[in-house]
């Protein structure tokens, strides 16, 4: 299993009803086929300027799932997306590794000076614990 | 000694003050450059849409080779330009 994201434009003249319906249809592809579906999303809003025409329209929406399969499926998922006319273009690219290593990073530095600030206050309650303890231990030795 | 070093300072053509610059994505540790980041790979094109060169943006070659795959993504869909007339 390897993880994708694909991105594709819709066609601004496709009515509502009929791009969710052909989101769906893709979506519908991967979970077919043994992959699965993490995040669906209109991109950056959904309708967005194209950087230049194509095929005279100046206007997409622009759709990003991100999913994890079998490396057969961008494949066929990619020939779907060309046989649908409504979509202008599209894109599938394998994540990286790298991608999901970024994060972790910076959490395993933040703990550091969390773990460094902490035993300085919970120092001062146990000397003031002690005392407290102390005379407890008195009092079953009497006993 | 201190002669010598004066002596190649001096033999620099004139005028050229040759300024160490650093590596844009280096310097904000990025791992992976996202071509949907477009406002940030933006700034590596030209008014033209042409790929700024490493020699001018300073960037290093493993960013660079990041960078140009992620502004030809960018183009792919249409996010950036292939040129600007």
């Amino acid at each position: 299993m390897n993880r994708y994201e694909a991105m594709y434009i819709i066609d601004t003249s496709v009515e509502e009803a009929a791009r969710k319906e052909l989101v769906e249809k893709f979506s519908q592809l991967v979970t077919d086929n043994g992959g699965i579906v993490e995040k669906v999303e209109d991109w950056g809003g959904g309708r967005r300027h194209l950087a230049f025409a194509i095929d005279y329209k100046t206007e997409g929406y622009y759709i990003l799932m991100t999913f994890s399969s079998e490396s057969a499926l961008p494949r066929e998922l990619e020939r779907n997306l060309s046989i649908s006319d409504s979509v202008i273009r599209y894109l599938v690219v394998k994540l990286e590794e790298k991608h999901s290593k970024v994060k972790p990073k910076p959490v395993r530095v933040a703990p550091a000076p969390v773990a460094e600030v902490a035993p300085a206050p919970e120092a001062a309650p146990a000397v003031e614990a002690a005392p407290e303890a102390a005379p407890a231990p008195e009092k079953t030795d009497a006993e | 000694m201190s002669e010598d070093r004066g002596d190649r300072r001096s033999a620099r053509p004139r005028g050229r003050k040759p300024r160490r610059k650093v590596c844009a994505f280096c310097v904000d540790k990025i791992a992976f450059i996202d071509y949907k980041d477009v406002n940030r790979i933006r700034r590596f094109t030209n008014e033209r849409g042409k790929i700024v060169p490493r020699r001018m943006s300073g960037n290093c070659a493993k960013h660079q080779r990041q960078l140009s795959e992620a502004i030809k993504r960018a183009r792919a869909i249409a996010l950036l330009p292939y040129t600007v007339d």
